[in-house]
C-alpha cells in the first residue's frame, strides 16, 4: 500500500476507534466527521447507536437473568445493568457470554454488595446458563457400574457430566427463581450464614437443580476431583460414621446416575 | 445437501450459482416447538449463526431437528468484515465448525464493523464509503471466503449517520465489493428504504446499481420511524412502502430466496406466515406480469 494508502486505512481506523468512543462514552469527537443532515444533528444520529448500544446489552442481562430482575425489581435491576455496562465493554461476539461477570461484579460493587442475595442470584442463573447449553455427553448408566468387577472398585474413578454445575449459595434464591419461573409470588430472601452446595443437572435437555446435604457435596466434590471411590468412601465415613459410608456412598451414586451427573468412570 | 460453490477467480464469469429456496423466515426460539410438530409452510430458514456457537444442549439439538425438515441459510451478526481489528480466528473457527454441523446452503454477515480494540459494541456500523475501505474489507472478504471455501453473501446495513470523508455512494460501495472481492449479496430491502429515508436518497436508485447476477437474497422487515429518523427495529410488522420497494426489487432481481426477519417482540408464527404469503402474492403477481410481457417484448 502506498503512503496516501497507508494514511487513509490509519484514518478508517481513527474513525472506527472515535466513533466507539462516543458509543461507550459519548466523546465527542466524532461528531466533526458524521455528517448532520436534514431533520436528525450529527449528535442525534450518533445517539441511536449509543442508547442501543446500552439497550442491547441490557437485554442480554435481562435474557440470562430475569431471578435477578424479579428480586431486584426492574428499576434497579436496570441500575445495576447500566452500572456493570460501563464497567464491563463486551469483547464476546456472542451476547450469551456478556454476562459472565456479573456476579463477581455485584459482590465486589458497594452499591449493591449490602445485598448478597443479588450475587447468589447471579451466580445461581449463571449456572444454569451454563448447564444449559454445556457440552452434550452420554450418561453413565447403572448398567455401566453393574459390570465393574469388586476388586476394582476402590480405584475407581468418575468423569462428571459437562452439564453439571455446583453453586455455593447463602440465600434460598433458587426458591425465589422458582416462584418467578412460575410467575408466583416471591418467597421472603433469607440469608443463612451456613452456605448450601446447589447441584444442577440436565436430563432430556432440561436443567434441574436441588440442595445437596454437606456430606454429599463433599463427596462429590472429591468425585469430581477424580479421587478413588474409596479415597471419598472413606471421607465420607469420617463424617457419617463408617459403618453407614458404604451405604450412603451407594444411594449417592444410585442418586447421581438417576440425574445424569456422571458421564463416565475409570479404572487406573 | 450441500450448495456451497467455492468463490471463482475474481472477475471470472460470475452468475448465481446457488438456486432460489423460496420465502422464509429467521428462525426464533419462540417457534421451535411449533415448528417440528407442524411443518409450516415455510420453504427455508435462517438461522443467526451465533446463537448456536455454543458447545451443546437445547439450542443445537432443536437446530438439528429442524435441519432434518428444512434447508437453512447461516446469517451472522459479528463477523466485522470491516473492522480496522484482525478478523477474529476464533469466530471463524466456530463459523466453520458450524458449518461442517448445519451444511448450510449459504453464509451471510453485514457489509459494516461492529467494533474495533477488542471490544464489540453488538452493533451493525456503518463505513465511510472511501477507497481505503473498500481495499480493507476487500482483503478481508477474500481470507473468509478462502477460510470457508465458498462465497460468503454481504448485507446492505440500516444507517443512521453518513460520513463526509465517503468518495462513492453506498450502493457503489456494495456493488464494487461484490464485484471486487467476488462475494454475494444480501440485499436487505427494509435497511435501503431505512437509509433512504435518514439520508435523503431515492431508494430505487440504490436497486438499480446492484448487480442483479451478485443477489443470492432477499431480507424483508419491520421498523420504527421515531420522525426525525427511521431505526431498524425488527419488532413489528413491514410497512406498505418497503412492500412497494419489494415488488421493485422482484421485478429487478427475479427469483430470489427472499425471508423475513423478526428479531423483537416477536408474534406468534401464524401471524409472520400470513406476512410471508404477502411477500409470496407479490412475487407472484411480479413474475406473472413479467411472463405476460415476455411475448410483447419478443413480438
Amino acid at each position: 500500500m502506498n503512503r496516501s494508502g497507508q494514511h487513509t486505512a490509519a484514518e478508517l481506523a481513527g474513525l472506527q476507534h472515535e466513533f466507539q468512543d462516543y458509543v461507550l462514552e459519548r466523546e465527542p469527537a466524532v461528531l466533526a466527521r458524521v455528517r448532520g443532515t436534514g431533520a436528525a444533528d450529527a449528535a442525534t444520529r450518533m445517539n441511536v447507536y449509543a442508547e442501543g448500544y446500552a439497550l442491547r446489552l441490557l437485554e442480554a442481562l435481562e435474557t440470562d437473568y430475569p431471578g435477578l430482575k424479579a428480586i431486584a425489581g426492574a428499576e434497579h435491576f436496570e441500575a445495576l445493568g447500566r452500572a456493570f455496562i460501563a464497567a464491563h465493554r463486551s469483547p464476546y461476539r456472542n451476547l450469551r457470554w456478556y454476562g459472565d461477570r456479573l456476579a463477581p461484579f455485584l459482590a465486589a460493587a458497594p452499591a449493591w454488595s449490602g445485598r448478597p442475595d443479588l450475587a447468589d442470584m447471579a451466580r445461581f442463573e449463571w449456572a444454569m446458563s451454563s448447564s444449559f447449553d454445556a457440552l452434550d455427553a452420554c450418561a453413565l448408566r447403572r448398567e455401566d457400574l453393574a459390570r465393574i468387577a469388586p476388586a476394582d472398585w476402590p480405584r475407581l474413578t468418575f468423569t462428571v457430566h459437562p452439564a453439571v454445575q455446583r453453586v455455593v449459595l447463602h440465600s434460598n434464591v433458587p426458591a425465589a427463581w422458582s416462584a418467578q419461573a412460575r410467575g408466583d409470588r416471591l418467597p421472603p430472601l433469607l440469608q443463612d450464614p451456613h452456605p448450601t452446595t446447589w447441584l444442577l443437572t440436565r436430563r432430556q435437555l432440561q436443567v434441574r437443580f436441588r440442595a445437596m446435604a454437606p456430606e454429599e457435596a463433599v463427596a462429590f466434590d472429591r468425585l469430581a476431583a477424580c479421587a478413588p471411590f474409596a479415597t471419598w468412601c472413606g471421607e465420607l465415613g469420617a463424617m457419617v460414621g463408617e459403618q453407614l459410608a458404604a451405604t450412603r456412598a451407594v444411594e449417592y451414586l444410585n442418586q447421581w446416575l438417576a440425574e445424569e451427573a456422571l458421564a463416565g468412570l475409570t479404572i487406573p | 445437501m450441500n450448495t456451497l460453490d467455492r468463490p471463482s477467480a475474481r472477475g471470472a464469469g460470475v452468475e448465481r450459482t446457488l438456486r432460489s429456496l423460496g420465502f422464509g423466515l429467521g428462525l426464533r426460539t419462540p417457534h421451535y416447538e411449533q415448528i417440528v410438530q407442524t411443518r409450516p409452510n415455510v420453504d427455508w430458514f435462517e438461522i443467526l449463526g451465533e446463537n448456536y456457537m455454543v458447545p451443546g444442549g437445547r439450542p443445537l439439538d432443536w437446530l438439528e431437528r429442524i435441519r432434518a425438515d428444512y434447508p437453512l441459510a447461516m446469517h451472522g451478526v459479528s463477523l466485522s468484515i470491516g473492522s480496522t481489528d484482525p478478523l477474529d480466528e476464533n469466530h471463524l473457527a466456530e463459523l466453520e465448525r458450524l458449518q461442517r454441523r448445519v451444511q448450510p446452503a449459504w453464509i451471510s454477515d453485514h457489509l459494516c464493523w461492529t467494533g474495533v480494540g477488542g471490544t464489540n459494541l453488538h452493533d451493525l456500523l456503518p463505513l465511510p464509503y472511501t477507497e481505503a475501505a473498500l481495499s480493507h474489507v476487500i482483503g478481508r472478504v477474500a481470507q473468509v471466503q478462502d477460510r470457508l471455501g465458498c462465497r460468503i453473501l454481504l448485507e446492505n446495513v440500516s444507517s443512521y449517520v453518513s460520513y463526509p470523508s465517503s468518495q462513492m455512494t453506498e450502493w457503489e460501495f456494495l456493488a464494487e465489493v461484490a464485484r471486487q472481492a467476488d462475494c454475494l449479496i444480501l440485499l436487505d430491502v427494509n435497511n435501503v428504504y431505512v437509509s433512504s429515508v435518514n439520508h435523503g436518497f431515492d431508494a430505487l436508485t440504490y436497486l438499480e446499481a446492484i448487480p442483479v447476477e451478485r443477489v443470492q437474497q432477499i431480507h424483508l422487515a419491520g421498523h420504527e420511524n421515531r420522525g426525525d429518523l427511521i431505526v431498524d427495529t425488527h419488532d413489528r410488522s413491514i410497512v406498505d412502502p418497503v412492500w412497494v420497494l419489494y415488488e421493485s426489487a422482484r421485478r429487478r432481481f427475479g427469483d430470489v430466496s427472499t425471508m423475513i426477519e423478526r428479531d423483537a417482540d416477536i408474534p406468534p408464527l401464524p401471524e409472520l406466515l400470513t406476512e410471508l404469503d404477502r411477500a409470496r402474492q407479490i412475487a407472484a403477481r411480479v413474475d406473472a406480469e413479467q411472463e405476460r410481457a415476455a411475448p410483447r417484448r419478443a413480438a
